[in-house]
């Protein structure tokens, strides 16, 4: 027990020395724990989407672990360097932190004291970190048991081992990886919340979070929806900045690109986040701006290769879409039940938990409810958060669900709670700071590297 | 190319009485399909084809290497699985099934059939809307479809507080002049939040289901939770990480272990999937006995049978070393 949160730390110090690279130290008066929790998640998407895609030529995996930690050293060593201004004082900080960490404590502990991390962790994502510490090239077809979905990206596998390159069978590493992206994620939102001038929406949008059952709960079970989300949300927070412009919005676009280069490491569905991040930095790269060019760029470097070896092998996902498209009356038959099955999920009771008392596959519709509201029903700020990614990946979800021949209302409860932890960052944040409206400057000067 | 199956419930009898029903039942299979019918799950409704390793359950093995099925428990229920009959259906096959209620225990049960494409064994879920009978409490059988739950919950305070959110949300947009739209959403968020986190509080989940992912937890860390202790023997009982070591310090390098479980008894099952996965690559086998040679886990009573270690659990032996 007591290897873990070693561990927990290195993954950590290595995630944000990864991430000072990409986001440049603090901003003056920038809120710092904001800026951890970003780079933290900058860091972490990287590496996963590097290695990931470094991966797919099989290299033994403590050379690349070496390059990883020494590149962490590097952006360190530039942080440390960095003149970074004064911050918003010790006690805005710890005013900010404190409830944060203190609300985060479940999630991390249960990672460490936990035992066994769920259903997928151990179908899905520990015969992949087995896999990737084998070396060799990764097998996206075969899989034996009991490796579940091997065309599934590596992003968390190769995290699991930054933090502990010989983690041992049962080992708390993998849970701790994912819980340790959620109070990373709360922290981003209040970097969001200060972006869109409104400190306290963000903190209050982050207490949210973790008020929540369903993200604590999940966070620290190995599973990959916790920091699928906290990417989205960076996703977000970076594309918002680019849109501000200068010396922002340039690191602001390096930080989407990152990010979903990341959500395609981690997830299958994380390709509709990199798609959405690629389609929204090309307006900026076709204006010449250079860091959105080569944010663009380094998306396509890192999640390109990836799709080309995802793209040669055909999921159930795809078959059970073969199967639909060659029955239209299924099809139909199908799409008919969704509006009941649908209104089914509007009025579970476990609601008002926001997760069923019995399993975590239920819906939570208060919390549906305010995250759609902030997607749709609420005005559009000039500073609001960019949730289109959220958006494309609702619908793009949706559309998975529809089409597929598992039970449809099953197949809606699981996606609905998956989806609820994956979009509630972005989106509560989003509702927060839309229902906020803005009543603090944010930060203008710009901190240095040298 | 995957298969696609429809089924098709012909006739029911109709207002019977009493226990002794015989249910026909007429599939046609369009293309290969599983045929599954499973008691003792009120609420039961989707079954999963797992992996390799599954060999059958309940002392019935399909035709089909490697298939098997993990129902998801119903709300709230164990797991209590039994498979009646399960056999492959070939593509334009239509089959007459009587299933005799009286065999089913009261309460409901669920007859699905799993369309399960050859090539695609390995992962795939291949699931398809369940149709069947339900026997009710009486023993009457009736259609069985999934369940609309819609006016089977008590979902008025849901609804209720899903309209005042989104009425606050309609009276921020109004976009009212002064500071009342940022107190009223401040109001909401901080009213929100802090009504969570005492229901959180309140009313927490037992540690084991928090730390399988699947109840609430609490909103701190509770004090008599402790930090040290082995959180594998909380969810699987004394003996599993003595187990799972032996078998780690028995076995080759590259071995494939097989662990061996009674299928009908879903805590030692459990724990054998949990082995399985943790010494992967290993062989999961849902049976009473070991068949193969080896080395074996084996979860549950081993008898007099000579082992290599034992645990509360079970034991590690080697296939051949048994006794048959």
């Amino acid at each position: 027990m007591m290897a873990a949160p070693g561990a927990g730390l290195l993954l950590a110090a290595t995630a944000v020395g990864l991430g000072a690279l990409v986001l440049g130290p603090p901003r003056n008066g920038e809120l710092r724990a904001g800026w951890a929790g970003a780079a933290f998640v900058a860091g972490a998407a990287l590496a996963a989407a590097v290695l990931n895609v470094v991966g797919l030529l099989g290299p033994p995996h403590l050379p690349v672990l070496l390059a990883a930690w020494g590149a962490a050293a590097w952006g360190w060593g530039r942080l440390l360097r960095a003149r970074t201004g004064a911050g918003p004082g010790l006690r805005v900080e710890a005013a900010c932190t404190l409830p944060v960490l203190a609300l985060s404590t479940p999630a991390l502990l249960l990672a460490v004291a936990g035992p066994s991390g769920a259903y997928d962790w151990h179908g899905l994502w520990w015969p992949k970190v087995l896999e990737v510490a084998r070396g060799g090239a990764p097998d996206l077809t075969g899989g034996t048991f009991p490796h579940m979905h091997p065309e599934y990206p590596r992003g968390l596998a190769w995290l699991t081992l930054l933090a502990c390159p010989d983690p041992t069978p049962g080992s708390q590493v993998g849970r701790l990886v994912t819980a340790l992206f959620l109070p990373a994620a709360a922290l981003l939102m209040l970097r969001g919340g200060e972006l869109a001038g409104a400190r306290t929406g963000g903190l209050l949008a982050a207490l949210l979070l973790l008020a929540l059952p369903g993200p604590v709960a999940q966070a620290p079970t190995g599973q990959a929806d916790v920091p699928l989300g906290a990417v989205l949300l960076l996703v977000g927070v970076g594309l918002t900045e680019l849109r501000a412009g200068g010396p922002q919005g340039a690191r602001g676009a390096l930080a989407a690109a990152a990010a979903a280069a990341g959500a395609a490491a981690f997830k299958e569905e994380g390709l509709v986040v990199a798609l959405a991040a690629g389609l929204l930095l090309v307006p900026a790269a076709l204006k010449g701006r250079l860091r959105a060019r080569t944010a663009l760029a380094l998306l396509l470097a890192v999640v390109g290769p990836w799709v080309w070896a995802r793209a040669g092998v055909q999921g159930p996902r795809a078959a059970a879409l073969e199967t639909l498209a060659a029955n239209p009356g299924m099809l139909a038959a199908r799409l008919a039940e969704l509006p009941g099955a649908l209104a089914d999920l509007l009025v579970e009771p476990g609601g008002l938990f926001l997760a069923d008392r019995e399993t975590v596959y239920e819906p939570s519709p208060v919390l549906w409810a305010l995250m759609l509201a902030g997607l749709v029903l609420l005005p559009r700020g000039r500073r609001a958060l960019v949730v289109v990614p959220a958006g494309l990946l609702l619908l793009a979800q949706g559309l998975a669900v529809a089409l597929t021949h598992m039970e449809l209302g099953h197949q809606l409860q699981s996606a609905g709670s998956r989806l609820a932890v994956q979009t509630a960052p972005l989106l509560l944040a989003a509702a927060a700071l839309r229902i906020l409206p803005r009543g603090r400057r944010e930060p203008e000067a710009e901190g240095t590297m040298p | 190319m995957i298969p696609l199956l429809a089924a098709l419930l012909l006739a029911l009898p109709a207002g019977c009485g009493g226990r002794k029903h015989r249910v026909p039942l007429e599939v046609e299979v369009l293309d290969r399909g599983l045929l599954v019918a499973v008691t003792g799950l009120p609420d039961a409704h989707l079954h999963m084809v797992l992996g390799r390793p599954f060999r059958g359950r309940g002392g019935i093995r399909p035709d089909m290497p490697g298939v098997a099925f993990e129902l998801l428990p119903p709300r709230g229920g164990a797991p209590e699985l039994k498979v009646l009959r399960a056999g492959r259906l070939p593509a334009g096959k239509r089959v007459e099934l009587d299933l005799e209620a009286e065999r089913l225990q009261p309460g409901a049960w669920v007859l699905q059939v799993v369309a399960t494409p050859e090539d695609e064994l390995r992962n795939a879920l291949a699931t398809s809307r369940p149709v069947g009978v339900r026997v009710d409490e009486e023993g009457r059988p009736e259609l069985w479809s999934p369940p609309g739950r819609t006016l089977e919950r008590s979902w008025t305070g849901l609804l209720l507080l899903v309209g005042v959110l989104l009425a606050g949300c309609l009276v921020a947009r109004l976009r009212w002049p002064g500071p009342l739209p940022r107190r009223l959403g401040l109001g909401l968020l901080a009213a929100l939040t802090g009504g969570l986190l005492l229901l959180r509080h309140l009313d927490p989940d037992p540690r084991e289901r928090v730390e399988a992912g699947f109840g609430h937890p609490p909103v701190l860390w509770r004090s008599d939770w402790t930090l040290g202790g082995d959180g594998w023997e909380r969810l699987h009982g004394p003996g599993f990480r003595e187990l799972l070591e032996a078998a780690l310090r028995l076995r080759q390098p590259g071995q494939v272990v097989q662990v061996t479980a009674p299928p009908a008894r879903p805590g030692k099952l459990a724990a054998a999937v949990s082995l399985a996965r943790l010494l992967a690559p290993a062989e999961l086998v849902l049976e009473e006995e070991a068949r193969s040679p080896g080395l074996t886990v084996v979860v549950g009573d081993v008898g007099d049978e000579e082992a290599l270690a034992r645990s509360p659990l079970g034991a590690v032996v080697r296939g051949e070393d048994r006794d048959r």
